[in-house]
């Protein structure tokens, strides 16, 4: 199957801090990221604040081009696909639905504004369009000539779910899609989402800091830290077989509604280490609780092994001893037939 | 011995130009010494307005009322606001959710602490600055002295809250309301602050009132647990009872929404309630549940008592356990 979006080395710098007194200095928000999304997926991004989950969701969106490597939308160059037609086929859903509406627009002029300027159809079937596509989202038609002050949280969301579906896109970006809204809410929203992949068939990649949303939603899930994505897999595994320590430390840090199993301590320490000037070697050493000597001192190579990947000096070792044990038991069977 | 924190029948309202807005209608509970209570309900069900008004930080044109709030051998309602500033702070400190406001941007850390023994305490400058190094490292500051002469923004949002935490403890007070002290943070950050705060109540036989959304943080954190929904308490009790046995129809549709890994199927749908929140503008009366319920019956039209059982269970619904377990 070949990927919908494919990354290859992307990697984006900002140059920071330059003032009077200083030179400026550069901030590798993204760094070297390999990722491939097929279509019908549901990619997890998952990370701290400032892993740079939201810069890369930028890139993937069209927003923001990489300073190296190259983003792919079928097969294509992304940057050199026109913006238009890009905006048509990447849509996001961002996480405040306060913010994302203009306040001074209608919820149909909201709805409809993607297809006035892509000039699809005449009003009246633009008209026709909103109507469906509100159906589809669950918000009731008599919404359509309302201001989004008049809505609440959860319904400004279907808005929003609405705009970015009603081009019938092949990839949305949701980018924290349910946090700003309440519990009761969020699982309403996280079911449309999933209802709409069924019915449209489209990709999604699910930017979230709540893991349990993640592993009921994705197909997979990448984590990254500091601009890195340090492990990739499908979901049952990665949440059955937590592979870096630092996706073994998210994954205890998640207080699932258990009472008796008190508060979990991660030993992680409070510095997430600042992205101008990360660690040397593995950039999660100096929180890791396994770290190895070589560790600080060399950076771990991505270790790909059907179809997952982690990047851990800890699991490069453990698979170099496995390849050893099995070089070794064949030598002592001979060329025995499998 | 009487409870710590002792809050019966509290009500706040708020006149606004549509009507009278009740968003606190008759709350009641009581906080032991070194217990954590958690208040937990959605936006807009008036958990946040109970923290405030213990604390007496209402708006101004807000109106609060009690047949009882004391604090120890206090009554905070006789209080007048001389007593109360003396009070705050002092025997009872307050952690808001977003670090970066309550904190002022334009003092060191180091002042924003030691002011809080000079203005309650007679402290010295350098028995304040003492006792401030003491608790940063309490809260797992490293490099507390370093810190004390930094401002808020130099610090991230983890070492913010930490910095509030010790504010907060500053004169080792006898409780401690916390509303929402990890909703801006990292799942990682928001385990470590939780921990931190466990240890420091059991250490300082604080009580504590956590006020969230979270349900994930209550069972974990918990002693006691209570509902609210449209300004009330709807079930109340110790956090393993109520995770063990939820018996409001409202709190079992918020244990239904959450995903659970292991426990809801992969892309199956989450549970959901229906509706929305009702108005709690102008006159109420029954059940404010009960647009939303399934189970609703014409008893609900009236008024419904929050009735306890024997293990201190409470829930406010007609339906009796057995129904309410017989339905899922």
């Amino acid at each position: 199957m070949t990927a919908l979006i494919e990354t290859r080395d992307a990697e984006r710098t900002f140059r920071v801090g330059r003032s009077l007194f200083q030179a400026a200095r550069t901030l590798k928000a993204v760094n070297r990221v390999s990722l491939s999304v097929a279509k019908g997926e549901i990619l997890g991004l998952v990370g701290e604040s400032g892993c740079g989950k939201s810069t890369l969701a930028k890139m993937l969106l069209g927003l923001l081009e990489p300073t190296a490597g190259e983003i792919l939308f079928a097969g294509q160059p992304l940057y050199s696909i026109p913006r238009l037609e890009r905006a048509r086929r990447v849509q996001p859903i961002f996480q405040d639905p306060y913010s994302s509406l203009n306040p001074r627009q209608t919820i149909a002029a909201i709805v409809s504004l993607p297809l006035r300027v892509h000039g699809v159809g005449s009003p009246t079937e633009q008209k026709k369009r909103v109507a469906e596509i509100l159906d589809l989202v669950g918000l009731a038609r008599r919404y359509a000539d309302n201001y989004p002050n008049q809505l609440s949280g959860g319904q400004r969301q279907r808005v929003a779910i609405a705009r970015a579906l009603v081009m019938r896109p092949e990839l949305v970006i949701c980018d924290e899609p349910t946090s700003a809204l309440d519990v009761s809410v969020q699982s309403q929203i996280l079911n449309l989402l999933l209802e709409l992949r069924k019915e449209l068939g489209v990709t999604y990649i699910l930017i979230s800091h709540n893991l349990a949303v993640v592993e009921h939603l994705a197909t997979r899930v990448a984590v990254m830290y500091l601009g890195r994505i340090v492990e990739e897999k499908d979901t049952e595994s990665l949440f059955r077989h937590p592979e870096h320590p630092y996706t073994q430390v998210l994954l205890e840090s998640v207080l699932t509604p258990e009472p008796g199993l008190g508060i979990p301590d991660s030993q992680l320490g409070v510095a997430f280490p600042n992205p101008i000037d990360p660690p040397s070697g593995c950039t999660f050493h100096p929180r890791c609780r396994y770290a190895l000597p070589r560790c600080s001192t060399e950076a771990p190579v991505p270790l790909r092994t059907n179809g997952s990947l982690v990047e851990c000096h800890l699991s490069l070792e453990r698979a170099a001893r496995e390849h050893r044990a099995a070089a070794a038991a064949d030598t002592a069977t001979g060329a025995a037939p499998q | 011995m009487s409870a710590l924190l002792e809050v019966r029948d509290l009500v706040v309202d708020i006149p606004l130009a549509a009507g009278m807005l009740h968003p606190v209608r008759g709350v009641t509970f009581s906080v032991e010494r070194g217990e954590t209570l958690c208040i937990v309900g959605e936006s807009g069900c008036g958990k946040s307005l109970t923290a405030l008004a213990l604390m007496a930080l209402l708006p101004r044109r807000a109106k609060r009322t009690a047949a009882k709030l004391t604090l120890s051998d206090t009554d905070l309602l006789a209080a007048r606001d001389d007593e109360l500033a003396d009070l705050r702070g002092s025997r009872m400190a307050m952690i808001f959710q977003e670090p970066m406001t309550s904190l002022n941007p334009a003092y060191t850390i180091g002042n924003q602490l030691e002011e809080m023994l000079l203005r309650h305490r007679r402290a010295t400058r350098a028995e304040a600055r003492e006792r401030a190094l003491f608790l940063l490292e309490k809260v797992g500051i490293t490099a507390a002295a370093s810190r004390l002469s930094q401002y808020p923004h130099q610090l991230s949002g983890g070492l913010r809250q930490r910095v509030m935490i010790a504010m907060a403890l500053m004169c080792g007070p006898d409780l401690m309301i916390a509303d929402e002290p990890t909703t801006a943070l990292d799942v990682t950050i928001q385990a470590q602050i939780l921990l931190l705060l466990g240890q420091l109540r059991r250490e300082f036989g604080m009580g504590l009132v956590l006020i969230t959304h979270d349900l994930g943080i209550v069972a974990r954190i918990a002693d006691r647990v209570a509902v609210m929904y449209a300004g009330q308490i709807v079930e109340h009790g110790s956090a393993a009872e109520v995770f063990r046995e939820p018996r409001h129809p409202y709190t079992r549709g918020l244990m239904a929404c959450i995903p659970v890994p292991g426990k809801v199927a992969r892309g199956s749908p989450l549970g959901s309630i229906p509706g929305m929140v009702p108005s709690l503008i102008g006159s109420m009366s029954g059940c404010s549940f009960r647009s939303r319920c399934e189970f609703r019956r014409d008893q609900c039209e009236a008024e419904i008592a929050l009735v306890e059982d024997a293990t201190g269970h409470a829930t406010r619904c007609i339906l009796s356990v057995d129904e309410v377990t017989a339905a899922t």
